[in-house]
């Protein structure tokens, strides 16, 4: 059975990149554009995977990681964290919330899907 | 007034007049002047508030429908960028060289006839190629020069609006695509701001061998926002070779230059600069010289602390505030005495309080006990506001 991707992204152009590339590799791909509709996703599907940006609306991909790891108590879904924002801080902090990886925009989607694969094999 | 009369029977058209004007025109011409007058007005008032509201409707409705018509246009151009350049079947396995570009699928699916389609696509290249690296945004570029977009972008930078001259200069320097040096050192000393920062960005990005060759050729001013911008672009341009900085602090004549530079000189810890930053310790202004003094502290240049001391006495309080500041960053311990005695007999508050920081970053507690104990009532307030960690300033 294919592994379940969530997407996490308030810009459509890239969500649906992403979503596209992510199915050609055989995934299936549940997106959301808002950090609200992204927990009702997480509650309802039980993803394999998360994919997020950090700035969105309602709640920031940071909120996200922390109610997903302390609200849900979810430990072992990988989470990647994909952001334009280049301090050094929000990649500590990102982790420190409990994300797996964090990928700098631009993405090489090669090493993309590479890196989620891998988390999803570990 | 029945001038004015014969000049609209000749503009309106007759059957309109016979029909509409001429019944009312013997009650018109029986009015006093000033009433005539009055009428004429306000029927010209009238009319062109009428023409006004129809040529905004008709603004809109035209701004609506290409608006329409370029969000249509986008989405195909994304749908293609996605179709054959991201999920392209060769891009994991080829080099972006060896990897078939679609450009004639474009041309056939797109037309790209027209500018303004030209355009939108641009505007979507820019995009993916902002947000995705490596194969994808090489295959790109390469889409981009072979469906000659790269034209329309270098005919912006001809234009005569300077938005157009920033659209183009940001789309070249995006594609990494060379424009002329002399074109966008042109550009660089630019009299409207917004494009001289977006060309001095450019050229920082674009220009292979000297990057920062417009710092010769730059004699207006460097504002604060410019200077913060060009950093951006300096400390986030990756593969950009960097100079030394103190070149300008010799040749430039331009005080806002020299103070970017030391930022720069600082930033890039360039301690073969310390010389050339010692001369600007007799340079005629003195916020050239306090900027100077924080750099030597900043890079903690020992060489310096002798000369900076002789020069206290004769400095207004903002470069001894500054002496004050480095000799706290040097922490040699040769000047505590003097540091004490600035602290005990100052009259300025500002002095004594980066005295007072500078005693305390050589972290002798001896001495700070000392002073917390038998200095005078104020003095030990300043030296305990200084202690308190949770007080920056």
């Amino acid at each position: 059975m294919a592994k379940k991707i969530l997407i996490i992204e308030d810009e459509p152009v890239m969500l649906k990149t992403l979503e596209l590339l992510f199915r050609k590799k055989g995934y299936e791909v549940i997106t959301a554009t808002n950090g609200k509709e992204a927990m009702e996703q997480i509650r309802a599907h039980a993803p394999d995977a998360v994919i997020t940006d950090v700035m969105m609306p309602y709640l920031p991909g940071t909120e996200i990681i922390s109610r997903l790891r302390h609200e849900l108590k979810n430990e072992k879904t990988p989470v990647v964290v994909i952001s334009s924002v280049e301090l050094d801080s929000l990649v500590e902090e990102v982790f420190a919330l409990g994300a797996n990886d964090f990928i700098r925009k631009p993405i090489v989607p090669a090493e993309l899907v590479a890196r989620v694969e891998k988390l999803l094999v570990s | 007034m029945n001038n004015v009369v014969d000049v609209l029977q000749h503009i309106i058209p007759y059957p309109f007049w016979a029909r509409y004007i001429a019944p009312y025109q013997s009650w018109f011409e029986a009015q006093p002047p000033f009433i005539r007058f009055a009428l004429v007005v306000i029927v010209l008032a009238l009319a062109a508030i009428l023409f006004m509201y129809a040529l905004l409707i008709i603004t809109r409705l035209h701004y609506h429908w290409k608006q329409h018509r370029e969000t249509q246009f986008r989405q195909k151009a994304e749908a293609l960028i996605i179709e054959h350049v991201m999920l392209h079947p060769d891009i994991e396995t080829r080099s972006p060289e060896q990897i078939t570009l679609p450009d004639g699928i474009f041309r056939q699916t797109l037309g790209l006839q027209r500018r303004w389609q030209k355009q939108v696509l641009i505007d979507v290249m820019m995009y993916y190629h902002k947000n995705f690296a490596g194969k994808t945004a090489q295959v790109l570029r390469r889409l981009y020069i072979q469906l000659r977009l790269d034209k329309l972008s270098y005919r912006k930078l001809r234009s005569w609006r300077w938005n157009r001259k920033i659209q183009g200069l940001h789309e070249l320097a995006e594609m990494q695509l060379q424009v002329p040096e002399v074109t966008m050192l042109e550009l660089t000393t630019s009299r409207n701001r917004v494009l001289r920062m977006e060309a001095q960005a450019a050229y920082i990005r674009l220009s292979k061998n000297e990057p920062f060759k417009f710092f010769d050729h730059l004699t207006g001013r460097l504002l604060p926002w410019e200077q913060l911008f060009l950093f951006e672009v300096i400390t986030h341009t990756q593969g950009l070779t960097i100079p030394s900085f103190s070149r300008w602090l010799h040749y430039s004549e331009n005080t806002d230059l020299k103070l970017f530079c030391l930022k720069l000189i600082v930033h890039f810890n360039q301690f073969n600069a310390i010389p050339a930053v010692m001369k600007l310790l007799e340079h005629r202004d003195a916020q050239v010289r306090a900027a100077a003094i924080d750099t030597l502290g900043q890079l903690e240049a020992v060489d310096a602390e002798d000369q900076l001391v002789q020069l206290y006495v004769d400095q207004p309080i903002t470069c001894q505030v500054a002496i004050l500041r480095a000799l706290g960053h040097i922490r040699s311990g040769q000047y505590l005495h003097f540091l004490r005695e600035e602290f005990l007999r100052s009259q300025d508050y500002a002095v004594r309080k980066e005295a007072a920081r500078a005693l305390i970053a050589h972290g002798d507690e001896e001495l700070i006990q000392s002073l917390l104990q038998h200095a005078p009532e104020e003095r030990k307030r300043t030296l305990e506001h200084c202690l308190d960690p949770l007080i920056k300033y």
